[in-house]
């Protein structure tokens, strides 16, 4: 029951940047959910695990890396970009719905191992020794790929003018 | 604003713009509940239902069967038709949306060709399979009542499962997750 309860409250802090990390990594909103969900069954079949741990967190962003790649291994053949528009769009928020859409073009332009240290590291917020872990790679492969990504980034042509946007806020 | 600061932003925006409701627990925690019960009857085998065709007659039994079936798409149908069911009924549904055209092996066996891909079905408990009055072989829920067509598009509620072995019924390698299929069926595009 104190498992059940853990777990619950875990869902409920991290669930929706679960989802939209999986939007970030490539995935459509419907698939993220899928993916998350299907990550989240996994943890909690194995929730004693999970919480026996270092870390938590890079646990469960572990398994849904794992199952992001193994669905799309077998489904998502082809990337969809999610460049659309969110559904309800505030009136005054098009500014940064717009850099949302320019960013999110962005990423999908990236190779997936650059997007995924990117996505890891700057909307989940783990650490460069937890994405290591996550990915299963060494911290100076974690490093290197996140200073090209980061400098792909800051490049795209469709970031450029954004900056000043974004500092505003 | 230095590169990192910036970055953080750019992720901010593109991840916050977006409209996610998140997971819900309950629904989680019945689907795991659900996932732990089948991998109990996993290793019993999960039931296949076998239509024997020929002579107009639907006749549906239970057997179980096991070993891979690799074929490709059959043209026309074999006389067996053959699909995984779950052995128990169950009240949870897994909510992603599962689309994708429901095809035949040459061997009899029902899949789902997704894109380029294919995914091993589980059909809800009750399901069986039958000719439709044009001959053609569909797939029915207990009451009768037609939820998809070979050769047709068909979306459901379901989502992947890993860890169901002894599938009766089988086009991927035996590790690969399945898709079950657990409720509002609609034939056609979603």
């Amino acid at each position: 029951l104190r498992a059940d309860l853990d777990f619950t409250e875990y869902v409920a802090a991290r669930g929706r940047r679960l989802v939209r990390s999986a939007v970030l990594l490539g995935c459509s909103l419907p698939e993220a959910e899928d993916v998350v969900q299907t990550a989240l069954i996994r943890c909690y079949l194995g929730w004693r695990k999970v919480t026996a741990a270092t870390d938590v967190d890079a646990y469960v962003y572990r398994t849904l890396v794992n199952c992001l790649s193994s669905s799309r291994r077998r489904r998502w053949k082809a990337e969809i970009p999610t460049a659309e528009v969110p559904d309800r769009p505030g009136v005054d928020d098009s500014d940064r719905i717009a850099v949302g859409a320019s960013v999110r073009g962005a990423l999908a332009a990236m190779s997936g191992s650059h997007r995924t240290v990117l996505v890891l590291r700057y909307y989940s917020d783990l650490t460069d020794p937890q994405i290591a872990e996550v990915l299963g790679v060494p911290l100076g492969t974690v490093k290197s790929r996140l200073s090209r990504a980061t400098e792909q980034l800051a490049h795209d042509p469709r970031l450029a003018g954004l900056t000043g946007r974004e500092q505003t806020r | 604003m230095t590169n990192d600061a910036q970055t953080h932003a750019f992720l901010r925006a593109a991840a916050e713009t977006l409209d996610v409701s998140g997971p819900d627990p309950q629904a989680i925690v019945q689907a795991a509940a659900r996932a732990r019960r089948r991998r109990t009857w996993s290793a019993l085998g999960v039931a296949a239902v076998v239509l024997v065709g020929g002579a107009g007659g639907a006749l549906a039994v239970s057997e179980h069967r096991s070993g891979d079936d690799t074929g490709g798409p059959a043209q026309p149908p074999s006389s067996t038709v053959v699909i995984n069911t779950w052995p128990r009924p169950s009240n949870v549904i897994l909510e992603a949306r599962v689309h994708g055209v429901l095809e035949m092996s040459a061997t009899g066996c029902l899949y789902l060709r997704i894109g380029d891909a294919v995914i091993d079905t589980v059909w809800p408990y009750g399901f069986t399979t039958a000719t439709d009055s044009e001959g053609r072989v569909v797939v029915q829920s207990g009451t009768g009542r037609i939820m998809a067509r070979v050769g047709s598009e068909l979306t459901a509620a379901g989502g992947s499962i890993p860890g169901v072995h002894n599938l009766a019924c089988r086009v991927t390698p035996p590790r690969r997750d399945v898709s079950s299929l657990d409720g509002e069926f609609r034939m056609g595009s979603p």
